[in-house]
C-alpha cells in the first residue's frame, strides 16, 4: 500500500511539474526544454535549508518556489529575443550547464554525492500524510493554473503565442507577459521540486539532467498541450504504465530493456493515433 | 481523431485498464533452481538495468542467479531455498526508491541487495524506517556507517587505496594519470594516492601519446571487453621496466579504478599489462 | 601534454562529431525534424559492423559497406515507419519529436539486451601510433580525417552539382516555395534520409572500430553533434557544421584538459553565449 502512495505522490508531482511546463509550452508557445535545471534548484534549496539550517520544511519548500521563480526569469532574461526553435536549444543547454553546477559546486551530505537527512513536518513524513498533503498541493496548483488560464492574463497568453503582433498593436507587452508566466511557471517547479525532495527522501545531481527534462516533455506532449487535463493525464498514463511493467513477469535477463522498449512504442503509438496527446488542444507547427 | 466527449474518458477507463489489469500482480521474478525445499527465504535485487548504467546491472545479476542456484543445490539456508526478486532501478534514486518499496512492500522480501552510491545513498533512509537491510558495496568510506540497516559488504577506499599504493611503490610506478576525476571526492582520492606514493603525479609527466591510447584503454576497461584487453597482454617478467599505472574514474564516480600497468620499451608502441589485483 | 595535442586531440574528436553532425543539420533544415533517431541510426550502423567484422570475421571493407547501407536503410525505414505516420495524421514537430525518441528508446533497449551494455570494439588489433615531432597522432584519425574531407568535398559536389542536390538546398532555403516550383518534396526527402543516415551510419562504423560503442553512445554522440550544427549555424550547411565540429573537438579537448569537471558547462555555455550573439552561428 505504501507503494501505492508513493506511486501516488510521485504522480502528484509531476503533474505539478507537467502544469508548470505546459504553462509556457502550451499556452504560451515558449519551447522549455531546461525545466529540469528550476527542479534542481527547487530541491536542492528546500534540502540544503532544511538539513543544513533547519528550517521547518514548509517554510523551506515556499522559498524553493521562490528560489525556482526567481532563477527561472533570470535564466529567460538573456534568451528573450530568441526565436522558437533557437530559444529550445538554449534552454535544453541550460539543463547541461546547471548539472554541472550542481554536481561540481552542490552541497552532499558528507561521504555522500546528494543531499539526504531530510527532517520533515508531520504532514510530509509518513506515506500516507505525504500523499495526501502532496495531493492537496496539487489540487491547489492546478486550479491556480487553471484560475491563470481563464483570466484576461491567460488569453493574453494565447493572443502571444499565437499572434504576437496582435498584442503590440493592443497595447500590452508580449515580453512582459512572458516574463510573468515564467516565473509562475518557476515557482511552480522550485515547490515541486521541494516535494520530489521529500519524497524520494535523497536527492543528487543525476535526477535533473536532460534527460529530466525530456521526460517532462514527454508528459506534457503525451497528455496535450493546452490542456490541464492533459497534464494531469500524462504523468498518471506514463508513471502508471511504467510501475506497472514492474508487475509482469518478465524473465530476469529482459527486465530492463523490455520495459523500455515498451515505453518507446507506447510513445510512437501514441504519438500516431493521437497526435496532439490525450487531451492536447495545440500543437507545434513551424 | 474525432471523439465525442463522452469517447475520450472511455479511451483513459480502458488506457488505465489496460495498464493496470493486463500485467499479472503479485507476479514476481524468481531465478533459483530448488533443491532445498520450504519456504523460500526471498531476496530484493535492485540493480540499474536499463539508462546509463545497466551494463553494471546486467552483467552482476547472472552473478546474483548463479549464487542462488549454488547455495540452494547444496541445501540453501537453514533448510530453506533462496529467491530473488529483482527490479530496476534505472540508476538513479527515484527508481531506487520505487524499486525498493516494490519489493520490499509488496513482494516483502527479508533483505535487498544493491548497488551505486546514489541508490543507495536513497535506500539507506528507506530501510532504517521499513527495517530492512540493504546490503551493497558501496565503497565511499562513512556512507553505510550513518544508518542502522544498511551494510557494505566490500572494502572501503580507505582500505583499498593504502594497500593498492603500497604494492605500486614496490613495482616502482613512477607516474598516475587521473582520467576524468571530475568529483570532489576522486579529487581527494588522487591526492591521497598521490601522498601515498611520495611524488607529484599530473599529465604533465606522462610522455604525450598516453593520454590517447589510455582514453581508449580506459574506455575498453570500463566495458571490460575480454578480448581486447587480452589482446594487448604482454607478459612483463621484468617488472623494473614498468612505466606508469592507468587509472580511470569507477562507474559509481567515486573510485579509482587502477586499470593497467604499462610499460615504454619502445616509445612508438606502448604495451599494456591487465593487473592483477 | 602540450598544447599542439591537444589540438590534435580535438582535431579526432571533430572527425567524429562532423558526419552525424551534417547528416543531422541535413534533415533538420530541410524537413524540420528533430531526428534523435539520428543517434540509433549511428550506432546501429555501429553493431552491424561490429558483428560482421569482429564477431564473424568478415574483411573491413565489406563490413563497413553493408553497416553504412544498413544505416541508410534504417534512417529511411524510420521516416517510412514512424514519422510519415505522424505527420500524416496532422502531428507537428513535437509528435515527431516524441515519436524520434521513443524510435531511440527501443533501438536503445534491443542493444542493451545483446550486448549487456558491454562497450562494443569493432578493432581485433591495437590502434597506431605515431609520433610527428612531439605529438602523438593516431593513424585512425588521419584515416577518418581524410575520409571526412572526401565526403564533404563529395557533399559539396551534390548540393551544388546534383539536380537532386539543389533541390535539397531549396528546401533549406525556403520549403513552401520549393515545393511551388515542382521540386519533388517526397523523393528528394527520402534522398535526404538515405543519404544522412548513410553519413550516420560511416560515422558508426568510425566509432565502434575506434572506441567502441554502447547502447548509450548513439544518444550522447547525437546531442553532441547538435551543438556542433548550432555552433555553425545552419544556413550553410557544410560549413557551418565542419567549422561547428572543430570548434568544439578542439573546446572539448582543450577543457577537458584544464577544467575536466567543467567542460560539458563550458562547452555549453558557450553554446548559449553563441546562440545569443549569433542565433544563425557562425555562419548565418
Amino acid at each position: 500500500m505504501d507503494y501505492l502512495l508513493y506511486i501516488g505522490a510521485l504522480i502528484c508531482i509531476w503533474i505539478i511539474v507537467c502544469v508548470a511546463v505546459n504553462l509556457v509550452v502550451g499556452y504560451t508557445g515558449m519551447m522549455a526544454m531546461g525545466h529540469a535545471a528550476y527542479l534542481g534548484v527547487g530541491a536542492y534549496t528546500a534540502a540544503s535549508l532544511n538539513i543544513f539550517y533547519g528550517v521547518d520544511y514548509s517554510l523551506a519548500m515556499a522559498i524553493a518556489a521562490l528560489c525556482g521563480a526567481v532563477v527561472a526569469v533570470l535564466t529567460l532574461l538573456p534568451l528573450l529575443r530568441l526565436g522558437g526553435l533557437y530559444f529550445g536549444l538554449a534552454t535544453l543547454g541550460l539543463n547541461f550547464v546547471f548539472f554541472d553546477l550542481f554536481h561540481n559546486l552542490g552541497p552532499r551530505v558528507e561521504a555522500s554525492e546528494g543531499l539526504h537527512g531530510l527532517i520533515l513536518p508531520l504532514a510530509l513524513a509518513a506515506p500516507d500524510t505525504r500523499f495526501a498533503t502532496t495531493l492537496c498541493i496539487t489540487v491547489v496548483c492546478i486550479v491556480a493554473a487553471r484560475h491563470l488560464v481563464d483570466s484576461p492574463l491567460g488569453r493574453l497568453l494565447r493572443a502571444t503565442r499565437d499572434r504576437p503582433e496582435a498584442v503590440d498593436a493592443v497595447g500590452k507587452n508580449p515580453t512582459q507577459t512572458k516574463i510573468v508566466v515564467w516565473a509562475v511557471s518557476g515557482a511552480l517547479t522550485g515547490l515541486a521540486g521541494g516535494l520530489y525532495a521529500a519524497t524520494l527522501s535523497y536527492i543528487d545531481a543525476s535526477l535533473f539532467t536532460s534527460t529530466t527534462s525530456i521526460a517532462m516533455m514527454v508528459f506534457v506532449g503525451v497528455g496535450g498541450l493546452a490542456s490541464t487535463a492533459g497534464s494531469v493525464l500524462g504523468p498518471v498514463l506514463l508513471i502508471a504504465f511504467t510501475e506497472a511493467l514492474r508487475f509482469v513477469g518478465l524473465s530476469s535477463q529482459f527486465v530492463g530493456p523490455v520495459q523500455q522498449a515498451l515505453y518507446g512504442v507506447l510513445l510512437i503509438l501514441l504519438m500516431i493515433f493521437r497526435r496532439q496527446g490525450l487531451v492536447g488542444r495545440y500543437d507545434f507547427r513551424e | 481523431m474525432d471523439m465525442r466527449p463522452g469517447g475520450i474518458w472511455r479511451l483513459i477507463i480502458a488506457l488505465a485498464a489496460v495498464a493496470l489489469l493486463l500485467p499479472a500482480p503479485w507476479a514476481s521474478r524468481d531465478a533459483a533452481a530448488q533443491a532445498a525445499t520450504g519456504q523460500p527465504y526471498k531476496i530484493g535485487v535492485t540493480y540499474p538495468l536499463s539508462g546509463p548504467r545497466a551494463a553494471w546491472g546486467l552483467l552482476l545479476l547472472p552473478n546474483a542467479e548463479i549464487a542462488v542456484q549454488q547455495i540452494n543445490t547444496a541445501g540453501g539456508v537453514n533448510g530453506r531455498p533462496l529467491e530473488l526478486v529483482i527490479e530496476d532501478t534505472k540508476g538513479n534514486p527515484e527508481g531506487a526508491v520505487s524499486a525498493m518499496r516494490k519489493v520490499v512492500q509488496i513482494d516483502r522480501v527479508a533483505a535487498i541487495v544493491s548497488i551505486f552510491t546514489n541508490v543507495v545513498s536513497a535506500q539507506m533512509p528507506l530501510a532504517d524506517q521499513l527495517k530492512v537491510p540493504v546490503v551493497s558495496t558501496v565503497e565511499a568510506p562513512g556512507l553505510v556507517g550513518k544508518s542502522e540497516w544498511a551494510f557494505a559488504h566490500g572494502l572501503f577506499l580507505s582500505r583499498t587505496i593504502p594497500a593498492v599504493a603500497e604494492r605500486w611503490k614496490t613495482q616502482g610506478v613512477k607516474r598516475i594519470c587521473g582520467l576524468k576525476y571530475d568529483t570532489v571526492a576522486a579529487k581527494k582520492l588522487i591526492d591521497a594516492y598521490r601522498a601515498k606514493m611520495g611524488f607529484d603525479p599530473d599529465y604533465a609527466g606522462l610522455e604525450v601519446y598516453d593520454i590517447i591510447h589510455m582514453i581508449a584503454q580506459a574506455i575498453k576497461a570500463n566495458g571490460y571487453n575480454g578480448d581486447a584487453i587480452r589482446r594487448g597482454l604482454t607478459e612483463i617478467k621484468d617488472f623494473r621496466s614498468i612505466g606508469g599505472v592507468l587509472v580511470t574514474m569507477g562507474k559509481d564516480r567515486q573510485s579509482i579504478v587502477p586499470i593497467a600497468l604499462y610499460q615504454v620499451k619502445d616509445a612508438a608502441k606502448p604495451t599494456f599489462v591487465e593487473i592483477a589485483t | 601534454m602540450n598544447t599542439l595535442q591537444m589540438l590534435v586531440v580535438g582535431l579526432s574528436l571533430a572527425g567524429s562529431y562532423a558526419l552525424l553532425a551534417v547528416g543531422f543539420a541535413l534533415i533538420f533544415a530541410t524537413l524540420r525534424i528533430f531526428h534523435i533517431a539520428h543517434g540509433t541510426v549511428f550506432i546501429s550502423a555501429g553493431y552491424v559492423f561490429f558483428v560482421l567484422h569482429r564477431v564473424q570475421g568478415w574483411a573491413l571493407i565489406p563490413s563497413g559497406v553493408i553497416a553504412v547501407a544498413a544505416a541508410a536503410l534504417l534512417g529511411l525505414a524510420i521516416d517510412k515507419a514512424v514519422y510519415l505516420p505522424v505527420l500524416r495524421r496532422g502531428g507537428g514537430m513535437f509528435g515527431v519529436f516524441i515519436a524520434s525518441l521513443g524510435v531511440a528508446l527501443i533501438f536503445e533497449a534491443g542493444f542493451l539486451m545483446y550486448t549487456k551494455g558491454v562497450v562494443s570494439v569493432a578493432r581485433t588489433d591495437m590502434l597506431d601510433i605515431m609520433m610527428v615531432g612531439p605529438v602523438a597522432v593516431r593513424s585512425i584519425d588521419l584515416a577518418v580525417l581524410s575520409i571526412v574531407a572526401v565526403v564533404y568535398g563529395l557533399l559539396y559536389l551534390w548540393l551544388h552539382r546534383t539536380w537532386v542536390g539543389i533541390e535539397v538546398r531549396g528546401l533549406t532555403d525556403n520549403a513552401p516555395l520549393a515545393a511551388v516550383v515542382g521540386v519533388n518534396v517526397d523523393r528528394t526527402r527520402n534522398h535526404i534520409f538515405l543519404l544522412a543516415s548513410a553519413l550516420a551510419g560511416l560515422a558508426g562504423v568510425f566509432s565502434a572500430y575506434d572506441m567502441g560503442i554502447s547502447p548509450e553512445t548513439g544518444t550522447r554522440t547525437l546531442f553532441v553533434a547538435v551543438v556542433a550544427v548550432i555552433l555553425g549555424g545552419m544556413s550553410n550547411l557544410l560549413l557551418g557544421t565542419v567549422v561547428g565540429s572543430l570548434a568544439l573537438g578542439v573546446l572539448t579537448a582543450y577543457a577537458g584538459f584544464f577544467f575536466p569537471e567543467w567542460v560539458t558547462f563550458g562547452v555549453f555555455i558557450t553554446m548559449i553565449l553563441l546562440i545569443l550573439v549569433r542565433p544563425q552561428g557562425l555562419f548565418g
